[in-house]
């Protein structure tokens, strides 16, 4: 056995137990589960090949476009509002002043606090008879009163608002990180040659930040397409279907609904939608880093 | 060389003979449950009932209401009579996510022995023991012989752990007395009702939609009296096309009166931010003079007035009505309970199905959920005489064993569940949200099990 074929052999045998696991928990599943989008399935009776059927129907379900849309505006929002406040709040901090190791850690707090525990109390102050309408009406604005979680107007906008409690203070301490990795030379070399405040910051502080811009706005968009958590346990996609999010159409479709088969397609046309948009927003962010 | 392959030989039948050993040493212990899931090892005592066995029971609902806890106590002792040995494992997940785990544990074929359930999907695929033939079932009431998730197609899966109404109006019936009020009778009388009782300050009827479930089971039940009461066809019609979910003028009242009742501001404010624990204590609190719930708020109430030191009243009940005043009551069991089909202990889960059905044990079961017995020779003296007064109701009225739940697929229903909530959120009513319920008819029709 030549040295090649041993290397091969050790190879395998190293790669083998960790190929067997991968293979009984994700590729047969999910082979298993591309077969299940083809059929008309509740969970418990023999599965019923329909061909095409569950993929035509995910582009006329009310509650798969509510929930597109509402994953777009959680998309954009992410892009447009949460990335730049994060990046400009870890800016700030990245200054030196008296509390900043406080602020610090108060922006990051509510990244180790529990979604459930969050949305529960989240839950408490949104209602109609709670804490941010108690507020309104103290300063004479109980005409703005309403059901912030129960309406169809504000369900999701408020869903909105409250991810960004957490996500803007993660995405925070990762731009932090990036800029506390940019050598301190480069801002002093840009200094002498006269860049000062935003001109600094884009020529010399925003090209070196490139590789934590690409994944904030990799979690950012990720996170936006798979949001679950929040109108599963707050609004559970209501009223009607204005806070659906696609994640919960899928979900719902399997576990209230009991069409597994139409579900599995949905979560196979997500997983795709997620690579796909993922892997574009890397292409187009990981050309503009800068390598020292 | 030879003597070493005598060596092995005797090795081998000294491991042989210790695991055997092994195996054997097991009588007489407690058995795990086996990897299976089906959690019990067979002693040589195979035949007698002094055997050890550990029997799985799932279910949803057993919490720490005190009827509960009596329940489990009592078919456990129950249970030790007819085999000393064994073991009751109550595998209970408190909610739907049972209904998700015991058909995942279904199709692993690792469900519980003895399985409380609800629907009619366990029956048609076969995990359910064909139950038919067990002495209880000639003891069985006409009513609880038409239950449909305890029967499919002919056969008898399960057994009915009572007969419960569907759902309908509880009242406070101080406030009523207070403001000189009579239960009404038809929907402009509950309006007129309604009225006053928020023009005392009070909320006339307090929702917790936030429990989609509520919002399922009132509108169900007003479909019940306005679909069902002047046509008793209407389920198998909508199923057969004859009636369209889009243009249906009961469906389409159905939601016009939602939408009155909310414009009128007949409904609390915070109807879609609270749950329905949170609308019992308004209820309870005497802040809101109605709640539309089930059969198990007479034992409910008098728990929330207790624990929160509210001023107790007596509370009445009147069943939703149409626009004329037609009723019909749907009654049918919350709760079934059968035995896997795969079960490695089929006759003691059918022994345990059937020591439940004890006077005993099923009779203080009724008692606290409410509900009507099942079996001709159990009596049921209930706590609270709105119960008294309502298994009288229900034996005056029309009463019917299924609902349009029973004739349209999960989808769609979840979909009118869906207009609904956006009409009580202050959305005008659309009726072209109801396209969405037909759409999906006739997408899921075949996943439809009729009654």
């Amino acid at each position: 056995m030549g040295l090649q074929r041993k290397q091969y052999a050790t190879a395998i045998g190293f790669l083998a137990p960790a190929f067997a696991i991968f293979f009984v928990f994700f590729y047969f599943p999910f082979l298993q589960s591309v077969y299940y989008s083809f059929t008309e399935w509740n969970g418990l009776s023999a599965p019923r090949i329909i061909g095409l059927d569950n993929y035509k129907r995910l582009f006329d379900d009310p509650r798969m476009i509510d929930g597109l849309y509402n994953t777009l505006k959680m998309v954009v929002f992410g892009l447009l509002i949460q990335n730049p406040l994060a990046l400009l709040i870890a800016v700030l901090l990245n200054r030196k002043f008296r509390t900043r190791a406080f602020l610090r850690t108060a922006f990051y707090l509510p990244v180790i606090i529990s979604l459930v525990v969050a949305s529960v109390i989240f839950g408490q102050i949104l209602r109609y008879d709670g804490f941010v309408n108690g507020l309104l009406t103290a300063v004479g604005l109980d005409a703005f009163a309403v059901d912030w979680l129960g309406t169809v107007k504000f369900s999701f906008p408020s869903i909105i608002v409250l991810s960004q409690w957490q996500a803007i203070g993660y995405c925070a301490m990762i731009y932090l990180a990036g800029l506390q990795s940019i050598p301190p030379d480069m801002f002093e070399a840009a200094e002498i040659e006269g860049a000062r405040g935003f001109v600094l910051f884009r020529h010399i502080t925003f090209p070196m930040l490139m590789p934590a811009v690409s994944i904030v706005l990799f979690l950012t968009i990720v996170g936006a397409l798979r949001l679950f958590d929040l109108p599963y346990l707050l609004t559970g996609g209501g009223p009607g279907t204005s806070s659906y999010t696609l994640f919960l159409a899928v979900y719902n479709s399997a576990f209230v609904n009991q069409n597994f088969g139409y579900a599995t397609a949905g979560g196979i046309m997500l997983a795709v939608l997620i690579i796909l948009v993922a892997g574009l927003q890397m292409a187009i962010t990981r050309k503009r880093e800068v390598e020292l | 060389m030879k003597a070493r392959w005598k060596l092995l030989t005797t090795a081998a039948v000294l491991a042989l003979s210790t695991a055997l050993a092994g195996c054997g040493g097991s009588n007489g212990q407690d058995a795990a449950p086996s990897a299976s899931g089906n959690g019990q090892q067979q002693t040589k005592a195979q035949d007698t009932n002094d055997k050890n066995f550990t029997i799985r029971v799932g279910a949803w609902f057993l919490d720490d209401r005190p009827h509960m806890q009596v329940f489990k106590k009592a078919v456990e002792e129950k249970y030790k009579t007819l085999y000393p040995n064994a073991q009751i494992q109550w595998d209970v997940v408190l909610g739907s996510t049972y209904f998700d785990k015991l058909r995942a544990q279904f199709a692993s074929d690792s469900a519980p022995d003895v399985v409380f359930y609800q629907g009619q999907e366990f029956a048609k695929s076969g995990n359910l023991e064909d139950l038919s033939d067990e002495p209880w079932v000639s003891r069985l009431t006409d009513g609880a012989k038409m239950d449909v998730q305890s029967h499919y197609n002919g056969n008898t899966y399960a057994l009915p752990m009572g007969m419960a109404i569907g759902g309908g109006v509880w009242y406070n019936k101080k406030i009523f007395a207070d403001l000189d009020l009579q239960p009404p009778k038809t929907i402009d009388d509950w309006m007129q009702v309604n009225e006053k009782v928020k023009a005392a300050g009070k909320v006339p009827v307090t929702l917790g939609f936030k429990d989609s479930w509520t919002a399922s089971m009132f509108l169900s039940q007003w479909f019940v009296s306005m679909g069902f009461s002047t046509d008793p066809q209407y389920g198998m019609k909508v199923y057969n096309g004859e009636i369209k979910l889009a243009d249906d003028p009961a469906i389409r009242n159905v939601m016009e009166t939602f939408e009155k009742m909310k414009k009128q501001e007949h409904f609390n404010k915070n109807a879609l931010s609270i749950d329905w624990p949170q609308s019992g204590q308004m209820f309870a609190s005497g802040d809101a003079a109605m709640i539309m719930q089930g059969a198990w708020m007479p034992g409910t109430n008098a728990d929330n007035i207790q624990k929160g030191g509210f001023e107790p009243f007596d509370i009445g009940f009147f069943p939703l009505m149409d626009d004329k005043g037609n009723v019909s009551i749907q009654l049918s069991s919350n709760e079934a309970v059968g035995v896997n089909a795969k079960s490695k202990l089929k006759k003691e889960a059918k022994d345990l199905v059937n020591l439940i059905t004890n006077q005993e044990i099923i009779a203080p079961f009724n008692k606290g959920e409410g509900s009507l017995a099942v079996l001709s020779d159990v009596t049921v003296q209930y706590d609270y005489p709105v119960l008294d007064e309502l298994v009288d109701l229900v034996n005056k009225s029309n009463v019917i064993p299924y609902r349009l739940q029973n004739f349209i697929p999960a989808s769609a229903h979840t979909s009118l569940v869906e207009a609904v909530t956006k009409v009580v959120s202050g959305v005008k009513f659309d009726p072209k949200d109801l396209e969405a319920a037909q759409d999906n008819f006739e997408k899921d029709k075949a996943t439809v099990i009729l009654p």
